[in-house]
C-alpha cells in the first residue's frame, strides 16, 4: 500500500488536513453540508426562475393586444360612469343635507341642544 | 371519451313532498348540457302523493327514468340501483330535495372533455332555506386528500366515472349516513385526476333536521363516518386510526411517530429577555423548557444556533434544561434568519427537522409526536402549526398567497373561532406554513437546499414553502399542534419591495390561493 502523495488535495478537490481533529473535520463536514444546501438553492431558485421566464415569454406572446386596448376602454367607460354615479350620490346627500338643516325641526332641536353643548363642550370645532 | 358524455343524474326518492320533488327536477331539467338522464329511485314510498308525483314527472321528458324498489332498501341500496342503471360515463348525486344550478353540467362537461383523466370532480356548494334564499357558500379547496380525511367537504356537487363507481363496489350499507363519504375515498384512491371547480354548482336545501342544517343532527352519520375513514386508512396502508373529530361531522386521524426517528428541534437565537404574560423570561429557555414539557419522544435533539451577544448564563440554563439533547451552535454574522437555520441543519443529526423560533411557546401535548408523525407519508412535505399572539388571537392558521400578497389566514382571529367549515379545527392542506413552528424530513430539507439565505428576514417561508411545493409534495396544517408566538401584534413588519420582488422572481406573482376560500 502506498501513502497518497498529497494529503492536502483529492479528486473532489477539498483539502483535508491530516492533523485536524474530530471535531475539526466534523465543522468541515458541516460547512460543506451548508455548501451543498446553497448550491441547491440555488438550482432550484434558478429552474423556477426559468420556468417563470418561460410562462411569462409565453403568455406574452399569446397576448391580443387589441382585445387588451379595447377591455382598456371599457374599464375607462366604467369609471368614468362610476365616478359620475359617485358625484350624482354626493350631490344628493349634500342637498339632503341642506334639506334637514333648513327644516324647523332642525332649527329647534339645535336651538335646544346649542346650550347644552356650549356647557358640555361637545360639538367644538364643529362646521 | 365520447365528444359529448352522458351524465346520469342518480337521485334516491324518499316520501318527496310533490313540490320539492318538483323543484328539483326543474333544476335537471333547466340544464343547458343537453347530454343527461335523470334516474329517480324510489326507496317504496308509503306516499301515495310522492307516487303521484314521481308518475307525473316521468312523463315530462323521455330522459327522465323512475326506478320503483320493490322494498325499502335504504339510501346505498337505492343509490346503487341508481348506479347500476346508469347509462352514462359519469354520475352525478343530486339529493331528492336539492337543485343544480344552472349550467352545472355543462361545467362539468367542459372539465371532462379538456382533461380526459378525471374521474372525480366536485364543485362548491352552498345552501338554500325554504324560501329559497340562498346562504352559507362553501369555497371549497382543490384536492386535498388529507382534509378530505378529516372532513367529508367535497360533498356537493359530486361527479364520479361510473365504472369506477361500479367498480369500487358501489354505496355500502354498512355506512348508511356517511355513504357518500365512504364511496368517493374509494373512488379518489383509484382516480387518475380529481379535478375541483371553483363555482357554486349545487344548492343544497335546509328544511329542520336535515344534515345541511348541522351535522349534529344525525349522530349516527358520524360514526358511520369514523368507520369509513378508518376503512380508508386500513385500505391505503396508513399507520394511523380514526376517531370523531373536536366537532360534529369531522374527524382525527391519529399517527404514531416511529420512537426510532430522531427528530432535530433548530432554534435560531439572540437569547433575547422580555415580557410575557405579565412575567420576565429568557425566550429561549423557555420555548426549550415548553417543548419537552409536551413531548414524550425521547430520541430527540435541540440544535440552538446563537449569536455571539447571547448572554453566556442563558446557554448555561440552556444547557441545564435539556442537558445531552442539546447542541449549540455559534453564528457570527449579521442577522440572517435562513443561514441560521442551515448551519444549524448542517450540523444536525436528526431524521426530522423541525424549525422553531425562540419567541414561542408550545401548549399543546404530544408536540413533536403530532408535528412530525405526518411526513411519514410521503406525499407531505411539510407540516406547520395553529400559532397564536399573547392575546390569544390567532396570529397563524396557515399561509395563503394571492393578489393580495402573501399572508397568514385567520391573522387576528379569535382563539374560539373554528374557521370557514371548520377549517381551522381539522387538519388541511395548505399553500404554506410559517417557518416560526414547521416539520420536514431530512431529505427534502438537504434537497431544496433548505432557507434561501438571499431572503435574510422576511418571506424566505413563503419561498421555502414554494420550493417544497415544487416538488409535488403537499404541506399540511395541524390544527391541534398550538403555541403562542410572542410576535408584536401591533408591530408593523418592516417588509421591503425587493423581498417580494425576490420570491416573485422565482415564483411568479400569486392569483388565487387554491386551498383558502376564505
Amino acid at each position: 500500500m502506498t501513502e497518497p502523495a498529497d494529503h492536502d488535495a483529492n479528486v473532489l478537490g477539498i483539502r483535508v488536513d491530516p492533523d485536524a481533529s474530530i471535531d475539526e473535520l466534523r465543522e468541515r463536514c458541516a460547512e460543506l453540508i451548508h455548501e451543498q444546501l446553497r448550491l441547491r438553492d440555488q438550482i432550484s431558485g434558478l429552474t423556477a426562475e426559468r420556468d417563470e421566464l418561460a410562462r411569462r415569454m409565453e403568455a406574452a406572446a399569446d397576448v391580443d393586444h387589441w382585445s387588451l386596448i379595447t377591455r382598456i376602454d371599457e374599464l375607462e367607460v366604467r369609471l368614468r360612469q362610476a365616478n359620475h354615479l359617485l358625484a350624482d350620490e354626493k350631490a344628493q346627500r349634500n342637498r339632503e343635507r341642506d334639506e334637514v338643516k333648513a327644516s324647523n325641526s332642525w332649527r329647534i332641536g339645535n336651538a335646544i341642544v346649542r346650550p347644552v353643548s356650549a356647557i358640555t363642550g361637545r360639538g367644538r370645532g364643529r362646521a | 371519451m365520447s365528444a359529448s358524455p352522458l351524465f346520469s343524474v342518480v337521485t334516491p326518492v324518499y316520501n318527496t313532498p310533490p313540490a320539492v320533488l318538483r323543484e328539483t327536477v326543474d333544476s335537471v331539467l333547466v340544464q343547458g348540457w343537453a347530454g343527461w338522464e335523470l334516474l329517480l329511485v324510489d326507496d317504496r314510498s308509503p306516499s301515495a302523493e310522492t307516487a303521484a308525483a314521481l308518475e307525473e314527472i316521468e312523463a315530462l321528458d323521455p330522459r327522465i327514468r323512475v326506478l320503483r324498489r320493490e322494498t325499502n332498501g335504504g339510501i346505498s341500496a337505492a343509490s346503487n340501483d341508481g348506479l347500476a342503471a346508469a347509462r352514462g360515463e359519469f354520475v352525478v348525486l343530486l339529493d331528492h330535495d336539492d337543485l343544480l344550478v344552472p349550467g352545472a353540467l355543462a361545467k362539468a362537461a367542459r372539465a371532462v372533455l379538456d382533461d380526459e383523466t378525471i374521474d372525480y370532480l366536485y364543485t362548491d356548494e352552498d345552501k338554500i332555506d325554504e324560501d329559497g334564499y340562498t346562504f352559507d357558500v362553501f369555497q371549497k379547496p382543490d384536492w386535498s386528500p388529507e382534509r378530505f380525511r378529516w372532513q367529508m367537504y367535497t360533498c356537493h356537487m359530486s361527479v364520479f366515472r361510473t365504472e369506477l363507481g361500479r367498480e369500487v363496489g358501489g354505496f355500502d350499507s354498512a355506512f348508511d349516513g356517511a355513504q357518500d363519504h365512504d364511496l368517493i375515498l374509494k373512488v379518489t384512491e383509484r382516480a387518475r385526476t380529481i379535478h375541483h371547480i371553483p363555482e357554486v354548482l349545487y344548492h343544497w336545501r335546509t328544511v329542520p333536521g336535515s344534515t345541511a342544517t348541522g351535522a349534529d343532527a344525525k349522530p349516527y352519520a358520524w360514526d358511520a363516518g369514523v368507520r369509513a375513514v378508518s376503512a380508508h386508512l386500513e385500505r391505503t396502508g396508513q399507520r394511523a386510526t380514526a376517531e370523531r373529530g373536536t366537532l360534529p361531522g369531522t374527524y382525527a386521524v391519529r399517527r404514531e411517530l416511529d420512537p426510532a426517528l430522531r427528530v432535530s428541534v433548530i432554534i435560531p437565537t439572540r437569547g433575547t429577555a422580555g415580557d410575557a404574560f405579565g412575567k420576565p423570561r429568557v425566550f429561549v429557555v423557555e420555548a426549550v423548557r415548553a417543548v419537552l414539557d409536551h413531548t414524550a419522544h425521547e430520541n430527540l435533539e435541540f440544535v440552538v444556533v446563537y449569536d455571539e451577544t447571547t448572554p453566556p448564563a442563558v446557554l448555561d440554563e440552556l444547557g441545564d434544561l435539556a442537558g445531552d439533547k442539546l447542541l449549540l451552535v455559534p453564528y457570527a454574522k449579521p442577522f440572517n434568519f435562513s443561514e441560521k437555520c442551515n448551519v444549524g441543519f448542517a450540523r444536525s443529526t436528526g431524521d426530522r427537522i423541525v424549525l422553531l423560533n425562540d419567541d414561542t411557546e408550545v401548549i399543546s401535548d404530544g408536540f413533536i409526536e403530532r408535528l412530525v408523525a405526518p411526513l411519514d407519508d410521503d406525499g407531505v412535505g411539510l407540516t406547520g402549526a395553529l400559532l397564536y399572539f399573547e392575546d390569544g388571537t390567532v396570529q397563524h392558521g396557515g399561509h395563503r398567497y394571492g393578489v393580495a400578497g402573501y399572508g397568514h389566514s385567520y391573522f387576528g382571529e379569535h382563539s374560539e373561532s373554528t374557521g370557514h367549515f371548520n377549517e381551522l379545527s381539522i387538519y388541511r392542506e395548505v399553500t404554506g406554513v410559517t417557518a416560526a413552528c414547521s416539520a420536514i424530513t431530512r431529505e427534502l430539507y438537504a434537497e431544496i437546499g433548505g432557507m434561501w439565505e438571499g431572503l435574510p428576514g422576511n418571506y424566505n417561508d413563503v419561498d421555502y414553502c414554494y420550493k417544497v411545493r415544487q416538488t409535488g409534495r403537499r404541506i399540511l396544517f395541524l390544527h391541534d399542534v398550538r403555541l403562542f408566538h410572542f410576535e408584536s401584534k401591533t408591530r408593523v413588519p418592516t417588509v421591503h419591495a425587493w423581498e417580494m420582488e425576490f420570491v416573485e422572481r422565482r415564483w411568479g406573482r400569486p392569483t388565487d390561493d387554491v386551498y383558502s376560500g376564505r
